[in-house]
């Protein structure tokens, strides 16, 4: 073998082995700053991220020194906060039949000055299977509840944005770093868990409008309805309940792996439904059906949504479609050159272009873009989504209303699109030149102070 | 004597009754009463209740019955948050149902009996905020200053946490004032003023608004879905409708007669 063969070969082999540590280095490097995530070296926590995400950033209040007792914190915060005491005293924590009580210092520590708040891992060491479920959730991805924390400060426009602003975030991707966001403190109790209110103060709002499409529903309106004078202390199983909840469908049977169904993805993106990994959540699903309903119905539903999600996808892709015609013509006003490049992406400032679709991550790229990008984003994220939960929820109403919307969405795209070409044609035969928005989208007190944090 | 010891019993028999009259509460009719028939009585009985009424938001707003009814014993009918939403509907009433205290309260069976102080609910409705301690203004005016919030949220919550949650809804509060000042900024950059984009404006100082009522409320889905990003749609909005003014103007400008030392670009004269 000649020398310059042998260089092929080892060559190659070096720089695998030097690229291998270096790219380890650099993630442990980007992921050991002051914030979280693969962005922490870019951002500091906002002071109340540590209520939202206390096993990385709560730190304990120093005003009080000392190693207390359960009876002792009693005493003290019965008078400072009456109200936690109460619940806590109402608790299934407080009474337990065969040992001694869950106390303020089982959770939290004893001593004053290194008090924590209590992550899952704590709950976890007692409610171990619980635990367990939740944390094997993340082998379904995102979304899911356990991931949720992860995948908020990965994303480019969290990092991005002003850390006061995104705390708006955290409250609801917290449910990754407590337990309480649905066992609310202090009573912590399974029955209030199981009802679907529960859920709605994340599942609401424009992309995910679960309470809205749920409670339109046939099941939500029984619950509405009924679901006051309900036993919910009853478990999650066949025959316990009229009507389904959110838990009853998503956390059938009491387990945590919320997202051990998820097929559709939340509508983010087009799935095939009948992946042979998808056929296995499928029957998951039928299974919980058929504990109310016939096999051959629960099949019609679930084929039912596929075929909303298929007649989604054509508007959404025909909307894409024209943005990516736009955008290869340079005729996206403004350009990508001329608003603020894409956050957390430094090789955009050299090579600016515009994010079209899921996978180009235009999740993040919701601000500082055109008008037409926006109404597309708002198209897929707001009337889509909204969509796709109304199909899954059984919410015919709210399918109407999303399909009606994507449909005008298209049309004001298709127009504006047009005029867009009409407009950069014109300009191209009068002399050359693109009309250029000047600082229009660069200048602004919101704008520079963002640049400005970053 | 016969007549005087009938005189003597009627007698005790009367001073008893007028005693036990007395000794009784002072019985009162059950209603309904008028709003005149109200103050009537309660400017005499609670003049401080009523004054603090007349100066409060309801004062010219809301009468005693629009809240109580029009019968007495309805106490724990006002405080439920029933009594507050015939009114303060839509975004008010949603970003409170949504957060987690209006599901506690929709959810939690409250015991309404009980009077708006510390400690009585295990999740707060509108009244045990806004009209804590049977207070008939608004608790939580701003005017009244932070103290009196630290004290009714720190019922539940550590005074820490709460000053912080507070600190913290009032950045995100002035972050979207500033996206609000940007947004009358781009606006007055276009052609014919800002009154030509008056609705793309009012729809962002809604969804101000929406902040908060998100930051007040402990709604995250007004802070962030109807808030922050609606706020970023509606700036991106105004540039587009200025833009495409400016740009649609120079166009204009051009067949007419071009210049070639006038930019024709968006008619700011600005390099990017």
């Amino acid at each position: 073998m000649s020398g310059t063969r042998v260089r092929y070969v080892w060559v190659p082999v070096a720089l695998v082995l030097v690229a291998i540590p270096v790219g380890f280095l650099y993630v442990h490097w980007s992921k050991s700053g002051p914030g979280t995530g693969l962005y922490s070296q870019v951002w500091s926590p906002d002071p109340v991220q540590g209520w939202w995400d206390p096993g990385r950033f709560y730190i304990p209040v120093q005003g009080v020194q000392g190693v207390f007792e359960a009876g002792q914190c009693i005493q003290c915060h019965e008078a400072i906060t009456p109200g936690i005491v109460a619940d806590w005293r109402a608790s299934r924590h407080a009474r337990l039949s065969n040992r001694e009580p869950v106390a303020c210092p089982d959770c939290h520590g004893a001593d004053h000055q290194r008090l924590h708040l209590p992550t899952p891992e704590v709950c976890g060491a007692c409610h171990a299977k619980q635990h367990g479920e939740f944390q094997d959730e993340a082998r379904y991805g995102f979304p899911s509840h356990v991931l949720a924390m992860e995948r908020a400060v990965d994303a480019k426009h969290f990092a991005d944005k002003p850390k006061a602003e995104v705390q708006a975030c955290v409250q609801c991707h917290s449910v990754a770093t407590k337990c309480d966001s649905c066992h609310t403190r202090h009573r912590f109790d399974p029955a209030e868990a199981r009802r679907p209110e529960a859920c709605i103060t994340c599942h609401s709002g424009p992309p995910h409008p679960d309470d809205d499409t749920y409670f339109a529903s046939a099941h939500g309106r029984i619950v509405r309805e009924e679901g006051d004078a309900w036993d919910w202390t009853k478990p999650l199983a066949k025959g316990n309940y009229k009507a389904p909840s959110c838990a009853y469908c998503h956390m059938d049977r009491g387990r945590h792996q919320v997202a051990d169904k998820s097929l559709w993805k939340f509508g983010l993106l087009e799935v095939n439904p009948n992946t042979s990994g998808n056929r296995v959540l499928r029957e998951r699903w039928v299974a919980v059906c058929m504990d109310c309903h016939e096999e051959s119905q629960s099949r019609d539903w679930l084929a039912g949504l596929d075929a909303e999600r298929k007649t989604a996808w054509g508007k959404l892709y025909a909307a894409e479609d024209l943005l990516k015609g736009l955008r290869s013509d340079d005729l996206l006003h403004p350009g990508p050159s001329e608003r603020p490049p894409y956050p957390m992406d430094a090789p955009d400032a050299l090579w600016p272009r515009a994010r079209i679709g899921y996978y180009e991550g235009q999740a993040s790229a919701f601000y500082n873009v055109s008008a037409l990008e926006r109404h597309y984003f708002e198209m897929w994220y707001f009337d889509n989504l909204g969509s796709y939960k109304a199909a899954a929820h059984g919410d015919t109403g709210g399918v109407t209303r999303g399909h009606a919307a994507m449909d005008r969405a298209l049309v004001k795209i298709q127009f504006e699109a047009q005029a867009l070409r009409t407009l950069g044609e014109a300009e191209q035969a009068r002399d050359g030149q693109r009309s250029n928005p000047g600082d229009l989208w660069l200048a602004g007190p919101y704008t520079e102070a963002n640049r400005a944090g970053n | 004597m016969r007549a005087t010891r009938r005189r003597v019993l009627s007698g005790a028999v009367l001073l008893t009754m007028m005693v036990q009259v007395q000794a009784a509460p002072e019985p009162v009719a059950m209603g309904p009463f008028t709003q005149g028939e109200c103050l009537e009585c309660h400017a005499i009985r609670d003049p401080a209740l009523v004054a603090q009424w007349r100066a409060g938001p309801h004062g010219a707003a809301a009468d005693c019955v629009a809240c109580h009814g029009e019968r007495h014993g309805a106490l724990p009918k006002a405080r439920q948050d029933a009594a507050c939403t015939g009114c303060h509907d839509g975004t008010v009433a949603h970003s409170y149902a949504t957060s987690k205290h209006g599901v506690l309260v929709r959810i939690g069976r409250p015991d309404w009996t009980q009077p708006l102080s510390r400690g009585n609910y295990r999740a707060p409705g509108c009244a045990y905020c806004h009209q804590h301690e049977a207070d008939h203004g608004d608790t939580m005016d701003p005017e009244r200053g932070p103290a009196v919030r630290d004290w009714i949220c720190s019922a539940c919550h550590a005074p820490r946490y709460v000053r912080e949650q507070l600190a913290a809804g009032d950045r995100l509060a002035d972050v979207a004032r500033l996206k609000l000042a940007e947004a009358q900024g781009v606006a007055a950059r276009h052609p014919e003023g800002a009154a030509a984009v008056a609705d793309l404006l009012e729809v962002a100082e809604r969804h101000l608004r929406n902040v908060r009522l998100g930051a007040g409320h402990q709604s995250p889905d007004y802070q962030w879905w109807h808030g922050q990003p609606a706020l970023d749609g509606d700036l991106i909005r105004l540039r587009g409708a200025v833009a495409q003014a400016l740009r649609e103007g120079a166009a204009r400008q051009n067949t007419a007669g071009p210049d070639p030392d006038q930019p024709t670009a968006a008619g700011t004269g600005q390099e990017p």
